[in-house]
């Protein structure tokens, strides 16, 4: 009996199997590599994040804007810059602001962020800001929100009462605020439109997903109950533009447009490999 | 009718508050007791009792007409302690798993079963976290909160970023494995993928730069193309789908506030 050999390997065949170690260490070397050595690219702002940015500007100094950050140190990346960049232009344009979050981790970071940008733009908790902390049940407090905030939010994330605050003042329901922006990793914001935002018609609400979480959003930008959308870093980088800020988003573009630009080149490497050997074959 | 029950939810004095927690905790070991000793064939019909009366009072309140001076009907001030309510029976859950936690892990470690110091390590990290976060909240001594801190932020907060962010990986070699043009349809998709991918990035908006921003032309920039594709062809879809998915939770909606819901978790003997 002789021995069988091996079937060569063609290069085609090897093109459409790379070891996917190699995958691994080009995809860390293309995100590392512009934190490091910046790629400064053309941006357009897209209508999405400028509606998103429009509908802030329309608010009259003194409004009352409620923050939710329901995310975590898992979408961090995309998030925090999101939760940054929104809290700046309110802080910007001297509006109140209340955030909170249905999300631990969430509750944190928020605190942790609108604190170093209320130092920056000289806010001061409880007259300009506050923060309600961590609050579970999603429905059950958007709900009660609708018609009783300060029950709601009797206290805030350190256990004060919020009754007295100045920030708080003339807030009773729903009616009394200009907006809420949800900064979110979930589909959260059917929560919101399904139970809060049809209860004020003229609350504005913007939604800042993660961007896998973005297409689906579109429907309800388009019959306007979502007033704008902050899609991802990507949005995040535009809206860091609009408020004049270099922040995370912008440092982090060149790498997404790298690690883009790699998966791409690999699916049309692996694709060539494909139909060369499909054709060769037949 | 409801008003000395709603005075009694309300924040109390911190005098009494004790009281108030003591009197808790009683009435919720009582309550626990009652119903593991409850027959089984009481428990379905109370479950049965409570999700309708629980739902009822939503339903109500919304359908329920309202007063035009004080935009509110009979059941209007009574959301917010149902929110409380909604809030203490989400923590009881929270105890429930913690106990779950507890038992099946404790028995692993007990009888060193394969993989017993995993079981140890989640049971350390959840002890440590929290007596360490209570610590944080309730108590002034600084090394607490700098090991919460730790615990927290320079731990917790990093793995879960560490296990998402390996999400990355794992699309670029699936995506180069499985992504493979072997028909029309496969071939649209890749098209449809690489343009919105594209649009999504600086380094797409750069290849279509020199395209003037108005006019017709305007239209063949990437990030235009990206656009129409979401917001129209996808924005459809996604409509079409919702749709769906609106009819179908309001029938299961209605299944389970009406108990007639079968199947899993529904049939089995509790």
């Amino acid at each position: 009996m002789t021995p069988q050999t091996p079937k060569q390997v063609t290069f085609w065949e090897r093109l459409q199997a790379i070891d996917r170690r190699i995958l691994y260490v080009l995809l860390l070397a293309v995100i590392i590599f512009p934190l490091f050595v910046p790629i400064r690219l053309p941006m357009v702002t897209m209508p999405s994040t400028l509606k998103l940015y429009q509908a802030i500007e329309s608010i009259p100094e003194g409004g009352f804007v409620i923050v939710s950050a329901t995310w975590s140190g898992g979408t961090r990346a995309e998030n925090m810059p999101q939760t940054e960049a929104i809290l700046r232009h309110l802080m910007k344009r001297r509006l109140r602001v209340a955030v909170f979050s249905f999300d631990q981790q969430g509750s944190q970071f928020s605190y942790n962020i609108a604190s170093r940008v209320a130092k920056d733009f000289g806010y001061e908790y409880g007259k300009d800001w506050v923060h309600w902390g961590f609050r579970p049940v999603v429905g059950v407090v958007m709900k009660s929100l609708v018609r009783d905030i300060p029950g709601t939010f009797a206290t805030d994330r350190n256990g004060k009462p919020t009754k007295d605050m100045p920030v708080m003042r003339g807030i009773k329901d729903i009616k009394n605020v200009d907006a809420i922006v949800e900064i979110a990793a979930s589909g959260i914001y059917m929560d919101w439109i399904g139970l809060v935002v049809g209860a004020n018609p003229k609350l504005k609400f913007g939604f800042c997903p993660t961007a896998v979480m973005a297409p689906e959003t579109y429907p309800y930008m388009d019959s306007g109950q979502i007033v704008g959308i902050m899609e991802g870093m990507r949005g995040a980088a535009e809206y860091e533009k609009l408020v004049n800020t270099i922040g995370l988003a912008t440092k982090g573009m060149g790498s997404i447009s790298l690690a883009h630009v790699l998966i791409m080149l690999l699916i049309i490497i692996g694709n060539i490999g494909y139909i060369v050997t499909r054709v060769r074959g037949s | 009718m409801l008003e000395p029950i709603v005075r009694f939810f309300s924040a109390q004095p911190p005098a009494v508050l004790p009281y108030y927690v003591a009197g808790a905790v009683v009435f919720s070991v009582l309550l626990i007791f009652v119903l593991i000793n409850l027959p089984s064939r009481m428990r379905k019909p109370l479950i049965a009792l409570v999700t309708f009366l629980a739902g009822l009072f939503y339903a109500a309140e919304f359908f329920l007409p309202i007063d035009k001076t004080t935009q509110k009907n009979v059941l209007t001030d009574y959301l917010v302690p149902a929110s409380k309510l909604g809030s203490l029976l989400g923590g009881m859950t929270l105890t429930l798993g913690i106990l779950s936690l507890l038992r099946v892990h404790g028995r692993n470690i007990a009888r060193l079963r394969a993989g017993w110091y995993n079981s140890l390590a989640l049971l350390v990290a959840m002890v440590a976290m929290v007596v360490f976060g209570l610590m944080d909240s309730y108590s002034a001594n600084a090394t607490a909160k700098k090991v919460f801190n730790v615990l927290f932020e320079g731990m917790l907060i990093n793995m879960d970023a560490t296990m998402f962010s390996l999400i990355a990986f794992y699309i670029v070699s699936a995506s180069y494995r499985a992504f493979r043009i072997r028909s029309i349809e496969a071939t649209i998709l890749m098209i449809t993928a690489f343009l919105v991918m594209l649009g999504q990035v600086p380094v797409g908006n750069a290849l279509t730069a020199w395209l003037p921003t108005e006019g017709w032309l305007a239209s063949l920039r990437v990030e235009n193309i990206k656009q129409w594709i979401l917001s129209q062809v996808n924005a459809a879809a996604l409509r079409a789908i919702a749709f769906g998915l609106g009819v179908g939770g309001l029938a299961i909606s209605l299944r389970i506030w009406l108990s007639l819901e079968r199947g899993a978790y529904f049939e089995k003997e509790i």
